[in-house]
């Protein structure tokens, strides 16, 4: 994932309605209307959302000319969750193997 | 450090530690020497090679190395500089943007527990380009862990 399209999931996750709909998507594909359900804000309105999703790449729509469903596409997500995880990631493998690291030391002073 | 953006970045802080079953003096080696760095630095999966480790340890000295993903070989070479160096207790070392990566510094305290055990923590604060992790401070990490159990399903 380039650091463009990395900057185009963050920034539509920026979004409190956007997530919302992305945690509704993670319960299956759901149309406009039906996303703009919860919501206190017009169709238009949620579709722009959807698009900006379908730009970060994070929804794709069905073809069918009448519902065209929109769907979570996870790959992004996944490799978004997976940067911003980055950082525990280094200290908590950097940390295992250290405790490793030391534990064999002491072993070859203490024999 | 001020608290502005830099970049379209944003300055954020997080603290990891963890206590280990080592006098402090042994955990100091390991943090300082490239024999012992080369043993444990980074992430699973990700490998430090001996040769490519450079430690000068002095305030303004070098601490760089490059990290090799064990998987395909990809280099992330990493170029920072010691600002504190207290031996036996902290460790302050800090870079520049790089790879990506926004500037920061990361403080290494090493607390001796009298048990012939140590914990170490290691501070960092520094830019980074995940403007949302304002918000998941602000409490969308539910909604995060939601979608990050879903996609484990996957």
């Amino acid at each position: 994932m380039t650091a463009a399209q990395l900057d185009s999931v963050f920034s539509a996750l920026a979004d409190p309605t956007r997530r919302a709909i992305l945690t509704r998507l993670a319960n299956g594909e759901a149309t406009v209307s039906e996303l703009a359900e919860p919501f206190n804000v017009t169709l238009p309105a949620i579709s722009k959302h959807v698009k900006v999703l379908e730009r970060a790449g994070l929804v794709e729509r069905g073809r069918q000319a009448q519902r065209r469903p929109c769907r979570l596409r996870p790959d992004p997500l996944r490799e978004a969750l997976g940067w911003l995880a980055g950082h525990s990631e280094f200290w908590d493998g950097s940390f295992d193997r250290l405790s490793e690291h030391l534990n064999a030391i002491q072993r070859e002073e203490g024999a | 450090m001020n608290e502005s953006a830099e970049g379209g970045m944003t300055r954020r802080q997080q603290t990891f530690t963890r206590v280990f079953v080592a006098p402090r003096e042994l955990v100091w080696k390991a943090w300082t020497e490239p024999e012992q760095l080369t043993c444990w630095w980074g992430p699973r999966g990700i490998s430090t090679p001996l040769e490519t480790i450079e430690v000068d340890l002095r305030p303004g000295g070098a601490f760089r190395m490059t990290m090799v993903s064990d998987a395909d070989g990809t280099e992330f070479p990493t170029e920072m500089e010691f600002r504190e160096v207290v031996e036996p207790e902290r460790l302050v070392f800090a870079w520049e943007a790089q790879r990506g990566l926004g500037a920061g510094q990361v403080t290494v305290t090493f607390t001796d527990l009298g048990d012939g055990r140590t914990e170490v923590s290691s501070h960092f604060d520094g830019f980074t380009t995940d403007e949302i992790m304002a918000d998941a401070e602000a409490g969308w990490n539910g909604q995060l862990d939601k979608l990050g159990e879903w996609l484990a399903q996957g």
